[in-house]
């Protein structure tokens, strides 16, 4: 029974990378091979990335005597790294799953159907996990004389730290179900707490240098010190090295901890899972009644669909967050950062003419954390057959979800690039230029989103969080999205003797105005004949 | 009001629908009963548009719901058996966008949601988000937004799955109203006391194809429409058995010993 279940739910993990979705059948053969390929890739060069923060750190601290600190800050990141991972799935994941009431119907001890679930969610976490902390372990088998012993904790410590992270992640998510089933405005509450929850995370991550250069300058009298306040620590340090009682120490605090999290989940799984979300009793009167026109409403509808869900609003919308951050912290330090760009100038006068391109391409690149559009036809989901049945032409509705994602992305985008604008002093022309490059850029990449998720739509999701998360175009959307600003923004070093940074933001409108002009004439005519066929 | 003429849809290799053709009149209740899987919700479907079909063609009040599909789907509603409906929006709020989409009054949709609200006892929550109706609420909110368009034709999959008995009532107490205001409504059912009661005219669909279509009275004639549907699908069973050289007792017996139990 219980294997069946854990079945079911890799299904649905797996269902989301390697299914038709046209036939409804697994993929195979080629599909499946080239689906393999983009994620190996992505998944190599966020690796690589982590090696090299690895290595970084290793020269500062690996001597022989205090590599534990190595590992512990290692394990401490990748711990970070799984915990964004799934924290923000885990509820959706483990509570408000669609199939709750038929299997909570069915002759399974909640516990069971819980512990599957936890599962789907380990695998996650371990995927996030491991993106950092297998390069950290790699890094130092190559480069210091690892002993058996520390070859094999290393492996097993792996596996360990998810079960921590697993255990983390699920408090969190039943903090929260717990607190959203007796709450009002329960959507933003949960932003609001899931923000500040990144933000602490992003800022551990924006001092991370610091914190490791100050690690490694002081690792002694800190490993004196973590030897008696953060034990649990040290032994997680101590363990990845191969010390034997460090291990087994880290080990039984990870069961112990799981096992409390998961006894005090069982308990009240049921509860949880049943409890009707809906809320209190409101009061009607006939001034709710309000006529709109046909595209109103399906702007409407695509705004409530956005800002009704915490996972959708965490997981597509964070990157409008950081526009403005980005905007913030240029205003507050924009002393400074004309101080040093001036210098600059004056060592390599090239880079008068290369700033402004820099510039937008730098908010081109936020941009790609922001994919509303992403998997917003995929949400139609059981829904769909409400549009289909109705008198609207399918391109009306590809359109409001269009328009739904620049409308909330354009407004933080522009300030940003206004403030960038005025903090290298660039001229009318280029701020002109820049502010219609990042604007055309984010309707190009709004319609590719739509024009994505139109070629591989998931309808027949469980939870949102697949088509939110984990589904192919969604992680196309965001890489792509990266990828190409840093490539146009890389393009421009080449060619920067050769254009001035004005004729290179022409070129690049151009190019942003023709693919946006080719993709949404395809929405308008085969896209809007597919959907319809949906 | 509809005409289907040679409809066909075939999944794969096999035709759910096959070449069936019927056509309904304005002021006409129209039952469609057959087994599960016969071909029924693809049928509605493929009316509604939602469906894309590989034979046949489907007008509604004369417009091709492949060439015209807006101006189709402007003079009907469709209602499904799972009343699937956005339950992140607050009924009033899902009963304004489906106003909207079909460009309803202000004056219009005030009057039918007070109408329908209050009939299906509704008024009071429609400012509650849709996630905290019952099946039974939702499948009444979606008949009210069905209605709040005050369409021609009116598409119901199971419309009477999950009511209450006095839903039930006002249900079948509209479709009837609608339908002497000069509408039309095709519905399908396995609810065959209802449909005998309610319908002016029935189809039989099996396999796909359709078997018997008419009046009422020239469907069943003395019999019960339950009596003539049992004898359809018992025939069906024993053509198949025959085939497969299994005895099989008739119908006869078989109706008897279910009554008597």
């Amino acid at each position: 029974m219980f294997k069946a279940l854990v079945k079911k739910e890799l299904c649905e993990v797996r269902k989301m990378y390697f299914t038709n979705k046209k036939k409804g059948t697994q993929a195979t053969g080629k599909k499946a091979t080239g689906m393999i390929i983009l994620f190996a890739v992505l998944y190599l060069i966020l690796m690589g990335s982590f090696f090299a923060l690895s290595s970084l750190f290793g020269l500062m601290v690996l001597d022989g005597t205090n590599d534990w600190i190595y590992f512990m800050i290692m394990t401490i990141m990748a711990f970070l790294m799984g915990l964004i991972g799934c924290v923000m799935s885990t509820t959706a994941v483990l509570f408000r799953a669609k199939d709750n009431e038929f299997l909570l119907s069915m002759p399974i001890p909640p516990s069971k159907i819980l512990l599957a679930r936890m599962i789907s969610v380990y695998v996650i976490g371990l995927i996030y996990e491991l993106m950092v902390i297998f390069p950290a372990v790699l890094y130092y088998w190559i480069f210091n004389k690892a002993s058996v012993l520390s070859i094999i904790f290393s492996v097993l410590g792996i596996f360990v730290l998810g079960f921590l992270v697993l255990a983390i992640s699920c408090l969190i998510g039943w903090v929260i179900a717990l607190i959203m089933s007796k709450l009002k405005n329960k959507n933003f509450i949960t932003v609001i707490v899931s923000v500040v929850f990144i933000a602490a995370v992003m800022y551990l991550r924006f001092r991370m240098d610091a914190l490791i250069q100050s690690l490694a300058e002081n690792a002694l009298s800190i490993g004196e010190s973590m030897k008696g306040w953060g034990y649990p620590i040290y032994c997680l340090g101590k363990g990845m090295c191969g010390d034997i009682v460090g291990f087994l120490v880290f080990t039984a605090m990870t069961a112990v901890i799981f096992g409390v999290v998961y006894y005090f989940m069982t308990k009240s799984f049921l509860k949880v899972a049943a409890t009707n979300s809906a809320g209190s009793n409101k009061k009607y009167n006939t001034s709710q009644i309000k006529t709109a026109k046909q595209s109103a409403a399906l702007r409407r509808k695509e705004m409530k669909r956005f800002t009704s869900s915490p996972t959708y609003m965490l997981n597509c919308g964070l990157g409008l967050l950081f526009f403005l951050i980005a905007a913030v912290l240029v205003i507050v330090k924009m002393g400074e950062a004309r101080e040093i760009l001036g210098a600059l100038k004056e060592t390599v006068p090239e880079l008068a003419n290369m700033v402004v391109v820099l510039a937008v391409f730098a908010v081109c690149l936020l941009s790609a954390f922001v994919d509303i559009a992403g998997p917003s036809v995929s949400l139609e989901g059981p829904n769909i057959w409400l549009l289909q049945s109705m008198p609207i032409d399918p391109w009306e509705i590809l359109k409001a979800k269009i328009y739904n994602h620049c409308i909330l992305t354009l407004p933080p985008a522009t300030f940003c690039t206004i403030v960038l604008c005025i903090a290298i002093r660039a001229d009318v022309l280029n701020v002109i230029l820049s502010i219609l490059c990042v604007d055309l850029y984010i309707i190009m990449t709004a319609t590719f989103q739509v024009f994505l998720d139109l070629k591989r739509p998931m309808l027949d999701w469980v939870t949102e969080v697949q088509p939110i998360k984990q589904s192919v175009s969604v992680l196309i959307d965001i890489f792509a999205g990266m990828l190409l600003s840093a490539a146009l923004g890389a393009l421009f070093f080449l060619l920067y003797n050769f254009i001035s940074s004005a004729v290179y933001l022409i070129l690049c409108l151009v190019i942003f105005a023709v693919i946006t002009w080719i993709l949404l004439r395809w929405l308008k005519g085969k896209g809007r004949i597919k959907f319809a066929d949906l | 009001m509809l005409k289907i003429e040679h409809l066909t849809k075939i999944y794969g290799t096999t035709a759910a629908v096959d070449d069936l053709s019927l056509s309904i009149e304005p002021g006409e209740i129209y039952g469609f009963i057959g087994h599960n899987g016969a071909g029924k919700t693809t049928t509605l479907k493929s009316v509604a548009g939602i469906l894309n079909f590989d034979n046949g063609v489907i007008t509604i009040d004369g417009f091709d719901i492949r060439k015209n599909p807006i101006e189709a789907k402007k003079i009907m509603a469709y209602i499904p058996d799972n009343p699937d409906i956005y339950d992140y929006m607050t009924a009033i709020q899902y009963l304004n966008f489906v106003a909207d989409i079909y460009e309803v009054s202000q004056a219009d949709r005030e009057a039918r949601i007070k109408k329908y609200g209050d009939m299906f006892a509704l008024t009071e929550k429609l400012a509650n988000p849709v996630n905290s109706y019952s099946h039974g609420m939702k499948q009444k909110l979606a008949i009210m937004a069905a209605l709040v368009h005050d369409p021609k034709l009116i598409l119901m999959d199971e419309p009477f799955v999950g009511l209450d008995p006095s839903a039930a009532f006002l249900v079948k107490q509209t479709m009837r109203e609608i339908c002497d205001n000069g509408g039309a409504i095709f519905f399908s059912t396995h609810v065959l006391e209802v449909a005998e009661k309610l319908c002016d005219k029935v189809a039989i669909i099996k396999n796909g194809k359709l078997v018997k279509s008419g009046t009422m009275e020239e469907v069943k004639g003395d019999e019960s429409l339950e009596e003539v549907f049992l004898d359809m699908q018992n025939a069906a069973q024993a053509e198949k058995d025959t085939s497969l050289n299994i005895e099989i007792p008739k119908f006869e017996e078989k109706k008897r010993g279910f009554w008597k139990r």
